[in-house]
């Protein structure tokens, strides 16, 4: 590992992959049946000391399974997570149980993640116990400090979980992490399950524990407002891959990444003459058992690259992909439409509105080569089925992130951006790259 | 005129083990017809009890204590069960957060929304069919002939919400009452929906009572709000007014406690300590240990719900409300938050009120004109 | 529709405000926490920092699940009296006759009149027949074989009773090692050790014991050893089961976390809260194992046909149930022992029942429940962002 000056990180995430079975069965698995959920498939990245890193994205992302995975809680598939220069993927049990004492979770739901029958003084000496770090009268003083540190009184340390509020469980978890005198500490959604005002309280107190004890923070949150107060760097992460990274001023700054301008333009802002840009993303995160091909995103994107042999604006494009996707999983025609039992019954020209009206296609495309395509494809959904469109759909429409996987650009002061609008070599127009392959 | 619905000091307690929980007190607001009334506060604030109340759908050990609710200045507490029923069917619906969990499992969307539309429409089987159709896809489902026979668990978390839109909407409800709709969803799905609803809003002309936790939410779809704490309603405004001029110190301790996109403080604001326990609030102010404005006399005094330009005590048809004794005894310390508007600063001193005293009676003036 | 009506009629002030796509325009000042930190409370309420359990005046005391199941349990008046009338029918077999351990007499009291096997017109007194009914002087009349029903029932509830904690203690503790290792290492261990139980489950249990008797004899350990040996199966499924859902829960997680070994994080996180089913489950079967092993006595394959056991008493007296000497049914000799067994499986069921009311979890929640929903929003997130 070089020094750049930027002092050696703490953490270090190299190519990190986790994959899990699906499949239900024993005898599933014994025929080979599997299905191989890719729900991390390829992360880096590096945590410095005495910063927060921010990853956000939306559920099904894999954000959980790579905070996990990072300090193997569930095993990663490929990949390496280097500790202080120490590969924690090659430790021992025994030794990696040694290594829980620099790195920590602080989990989302501050009510499961407590036993119900410890009370809070045995939570937070659990670690103690563990590590054989304190007994006795030591012990309880430890205890009684940590209790102090975030907050709670020392007299709580006889009660149970369920006798706190939301905030204070979460206090409590927080003081089990901090027992061991970890160096970093994956928070997993820690504020998520609270309401506004205590949310406040315990993001203060992660600040100031930071600052107390140079801690460094992975901080994992579905919401951009939280992710942009606490982070130092933000990573933004979508169907198990990064999709941006970089210092927090800069992912929330333009250029965005289509998928990070989408996200922000969605938070709702608490000023009622905000008036926000209105990029809405349709559906849901595509199932990670088989992820897009190219960029993941291209299902929702945007901001998908047209195809350079056709002049169509980039909604337009994107009505004309959607229908393209939709054609290549829908099992019927009638699936194209919005209602009738069999609407292949219907004259030609209805069934052209038909379909044009489900998807928000104009009357006629305002490029003749690709109204032309279109056309034929609605013929041939008309007249021959589902599976002749979707081939005819295609092979006509095709988009270059349909085609390429793009690897990180960078934008400089270590912003980075996997989007191909962003390849210099790439020609919009004519659909090459630099080496001149499309 | 009478507004669509209108209630007035609802009370509702619970009568647990531990002991009696006084879950929503003397609670008033009314919703005229297709506005979009926002319900705002945190966990525990009786937003969700008073609603289904609201409803009659309170349970026991529940007992709604006293309280009138008119819908259409007819008392719902005074109807039959048979009755409300219908009520609750074909003029008031309601969404709820975990949308999945309001859909049968065993039965598709589409049965579900069609049989609905057959039993309080009267529609028969082919037509509550078309319809349920027409709507789904109205909802924005995608391929709505073919999802309508998907059963719930095919459909993700926002398509259950969609449905269940589509569900309140099937019967031409007069309000739809949505509880807390878009909180177990992701932004970019919840965005969706709130476009969703304010749209059907326009299109249908129905009034929306949303309920939620974000004042983000409320921000961009609310007509008016009320912000409730601890069972009680601490402050009504219109919805710019509430924002830009919050009157009531635990609303702009929220306003202050929430990240903003485009903020660059480093430590947020806090409201220190957490909501009471509703089996024992505190005397006086609910809010005032954790209000930094409290003073002696708010451990004495529980504030009613006054207009704030004078005092008086709010009716149903006061515009804009807070309940802090500020405006009735005064405080000696006075509640010395201001609120900063890209960089222009509304103060809250003393002498503004007489300048702005005249405008909120304007308002109320012409706000009743204008429904009639 | 009133959005115009509204926004047409705002002050001045609020009109020239614009609409913008900026962020964070509006900032609110002035509102400082630490004025409330610093100040001195201004009244006497203080804050019950959310505690749901501290209203008991316990102030905020130790007061888990099993404490609070305890005081359901103790409010349950069924519950309470079917348990007093176990302990009092294990109270008076243990008191009926002396027990000696090694020549030493450790209890010394006798409520029995006479040993249970004592042939009262051989060595007490001549005029005594078989099948006397009730008199003052044998309370529950004679035997068959001459011997005082009234003494036999008292003390034939050392064995009946005994054998039932016996045999559950044991298939409950074995079904629990069982059912945990299989839970919670899941995988093939788990594959394996479910298929066993299901072979178990395959098989009538009372078949299984009979079998088991017919080929070790009759006798006490070895009634023990035939409901034993099959028993635990039904502990095991539970207690897996029960572990699968709790090796899904965040704590056993966290416990991994801070770095504690699998035994640990079973001994002290998982099987622990897999308890309280399998106490439910282990109070309602001591029941069935009495009624089962008064049925083998029945049989005639429990204990020796001379042992006062309620089961085999029964069997002693089976022909007459269709017809006694002279024409008359000595109903005695049938009611009473069976009429201890009824009653102690229906007092150990209502105890069963009243044990499940109060660790039944949605029972405990119900004072949470109309909280309003401190929980709500924690359990929609955690649906919505997992993974």
């Amino acid at each position: 590992m070089s020094d750049d000056g930027a002092g050696e990180p703490v953490l270090r995430v190299e190519g990190l992959k986790a994959h899990y079975d699906s499949t239900d069965g024993f005898l599933d698995r014994l025929l080979g049946r599997s299905r191989r959920v890719k729900a991390v498939d390829g992360v880096s990245l590096e945590l410095r000391e005495g910063e927060t890193l921010g990853i956000v994205g939306e559920s099904g992302c894999g954000k959980t399974t790579l905070a996990r995975s990072v300090l193997r809680l569930i095993e990663p598939t490929a990949g390496s997570v280097y500790h202080r220069g120490e590969d924690l993927t090659a430790l021992s049990s025994a030794e990696l149980r040694d290594r829980r004492r620099d790195l920590q979770y602080v989990f989302q739901d501050p009510h499961s993640s407590l036993d119900p029958r410890l009370t809070a003084g045995d939570v937070v000496g659990e670690p103690l116990d563990v590590h054989g770090l304190a007994t006795g009268a030591e012990r309880e003083d430890r205890v009684r400090e940590l209790l102090e540190t975030v907050g709670l009184s020392p007299s709580h340390a006889n009660r149970y979980p369920h006798e706190f509020s939301g905030g204070q469980r979460q206090r409590l978890g927080i003081a089990r992490a901090l027992a061991v005198d970890p160096e970093v500490i994956v928070c997993d959604e820690p504020v998520s399950a609270l309401d506004a005002s205590v949310q406040a309280q315990v993001l203060n107190l992660l600040a100031d524990l930071q600052a107390e004890f140079g801690l460094s923070y992975v901080f994992i949150a579905h919401d951009l407002r939280v992710i942009e107060h606490v982070s130092d760097r933000v990573a933004v992460m979508y169907l198990g891959e990064f999709v941006e990274r970089g210092p927090t001023e800069a992912v929330f700054d333009p250029p965005y990444h289509p998928y990070t301008e989408a996200l922000l333009s969605a938070i709702p802002e608490p000023d009622p003459l905000w008036e926000g840009d209105g990029i809405r993303l349709d559906g849901t995160v595509p199932s990670p058992i088989d992820p897009p091909s190219g960029c993941r995103f291209h299902t929702r994107c945007p901001r998908v690259i047209p195809d350079a042999d056709y002049d169509l604006r980039p909604e337009t494009w994107r009505t004309v992909m959607d229908l393209t996707l939709r054609a290549a999983e829908a099992d019927d025609a009638a699936s194209l439409t919005a209602a009738r039992p069999d609407p292949t019954e219907a004259p030609r020209e209805t069934f052209d509105g038909l379909v044009r009206e489900e998807f928000d296609l104009p009357d006629t495309l305002p490029d003749a080569a690709a109204e032309e395509a279109l056309g034929e494809a609605i013929d041939a959904l008309h007249d021959e089925g589902i599976g002749a469109a979707a081939a005819l759909l295609d092979s006509a429409f095709t988009s270059p992130c349909e085609r390429h996987r793009p690897p990180e650009y960078e934008l400089g002061g270590d912003h980075g951006i996997a989007c191909l609008r962003y390849d210099d070599g790439f020609d919009e127009e004519a659909g090459t790259f630099a080496d001149g392959s499309v | 005129m009478t507004a669509l619905l209108e209630v007035e000091d609802l009370t509702v307690r619970f009568y647990t083990e531990e002991g009696v929980v006084t879950a929503v007190d003397g609670l008033s607001y009314r919703i005229e017809a297709g506005e979009t009334f926002g319900v705002v506060g945190e966990s525990g604030a009786g937003k969700s009890v008073a609603a289904l109340s609201v409803l009659g759908l309170i349970d026991d050990p529940g007992r709604i204590e006293r309280g009138e609710v008119r819908f259409k200045g007819e008392d719902l507490r005074s109807m039959t069960d048979a009755e409300l029923r219908s009520v609750r069917g074909d003029e008031i619906a309601m969404v709820f957060q975990d949308a999945r969990a309001a859909l049968n499992p065993v039965y598709t969307v589409g049965e579900q929304i069609a049989e609905t539309i057959e039993h309080h429409m009267g529609y028969d089987p082919a037509a509550a069919r078309d319809r349920a159709v027409r709507l789904l896809d109205r909802v924005g489902i995608p391929e709505a002939g073919t999802r309508y026979s998907d059963y719930p668990h095919e459909f993700s978390g926002g398509m259950c919400q969609r449905a269940t839109v589509a569900m309140a909407l099937s019967c031409e409800p007069d309000l739809i009452v949505a509880d807390e709709p878009t909180t177990a969803l992701d932004v970019t799905v919840e965005a969706r929906v709130l476009d969703l609803l304010a749209d059907l809003a326009d299109e249908f002309d129905v009034a929306v009572q949303l309920i939620t936790h974000d004042l983000g939410v409320i921000a961009g779809t609310c007509d008016r709000a009320m912000v409730m704490y601890a069972g009680e309603a601490v402050e009504r405004a219109p919805i710019e007014e509430l924002y830009y001029d919050p009157k009531h110190p635990y609303t702009a301790g929220l306003m202050s406690a929430i990240p903003h996109v485009g903020d660059d403080r480093d430590r947020l604001q806090t409201i220190p300590g957490t909501m009471p326990d509703l089996i024992d609030v505190p005397s006086g102010c609910r809010f005032h240990p954790r209000c930094p404005f409290a003073e002696e006399a708010c451990t004495r005094t529980d504030p009613a719900l006054v207009d704030p330009e004078n005092g008086e005590a709010a009716t149903l048809e006061t515009e804009r409300a807070a309940a802090c004794l500020e405006y009735t005894e005064g405080l000696t310390g006075g509640l010395d938050y201001s609120v900063e508007v890209d960089g222009e600063t509304n103060e809250r001193a003393e002498d503004d009120d007489g300048g702005e005293d005249d405008d909120g009676r304007e308002d109320e003036g012409e706000e009743g004109g204008s429904d009639e | 529709m009133t959005e115009d009506g509204e926004r047409g009629t705002d002050s001045e002030e609020l009109r020239t405000r614009r609409r913008t796509d900026e962020r964070g325009r509006i900032r609110v000042t002035g509102f400082d926490a630490d004025r409330v930190r610093d100040r001195d409370p201004l009244s006497a309420w203080s804050e019950r920092d959310g505690a749901d359990g501290g209203t008991d005046g316990t102030n905020g005391g130790a007061d888990d699940r099993w404490r609070r199941g305890l005081r359901r349990f103790r409010r349950n008046r069924s519950a309470m009296a079917a348990l007093a009338v176990v302990a009092a029918m294990a109270l008076v077999s243990l008191l009926a006759r002396p027990v000696e351990v090694a020549g030493v007499v450790v209890q010394p009291f006798a409520l029995a009149p006479y040993d249970p096997t004592t042939i009262l017109y051989l060595s007490v007194d001549p005029s005594v027949s078989p099948y006397d009914p009730p008199s003052p002087r044998f309370p529950m009349g004679v035997d068959g074989a001459g011997r005082d029903l009234f003494s036999r029932v008292l003390v034939g509830g050392r064995y009946s009773i005994s054998i039932g904690f016996v045999v559950v203690g044991l298939t409950a503790s074995f079904g629990l090692v069982y059912g945990a290792i299989s839970g919670y290492y899941g995988g093939v261990v788990d594959e394996v050790m479910m298929r066993v139980v299901d072979v178990v489950f395959a098989f009538p249990g009372l078949v299984l014991a009979l079998a088991v008797v017919a080929t070790l004899g009759g006798g006490y350990w070895q009634l023990v050893a035939a409901f034993s040996l099959f028993g635990w199966a039904g502990y095991a499924r539970l207690v897996r089961g029960e572990v699968l859902s709790i090796a899904e829960r965040e704590y056993v997680l966290a416990a991994k976390v801070i770095g504690a070994r699998d035994r640990t994080v079973i001994r002290r996180h998982v099987a622990p809260n897999a308890l309280s089913p399998l106490v439910v489950l282990a109070s309602l079967d001591v029941g069935s194992v009495v009624i089962g092993v008064a049925a083998l006595g029945f049989l005639g394959l429990g204990m020796d046909p001379s042992t006062a056991e309620w089961g085999t008493m029964l069997d002693a007296t089976r022909e007459t149930l269709i017809q006694g000497p002279g024409g008359e049914i000595p109903w005695w000799a049938t009611v009473y022992p069976g009429g201890a067994i009824f009653v102690f499986v229906l007092a150990m069921n209502v105890i069963g029942d009243g044990v499940n009311d109060a660790l039944d979890a949605r029972e405990t929640g119900v004072g949470r429940g109309g909280r309003g929903g401190r929980e709500d929003r924690g359990d929609g997130r955690e649906r919505g962002d997992d993974r």
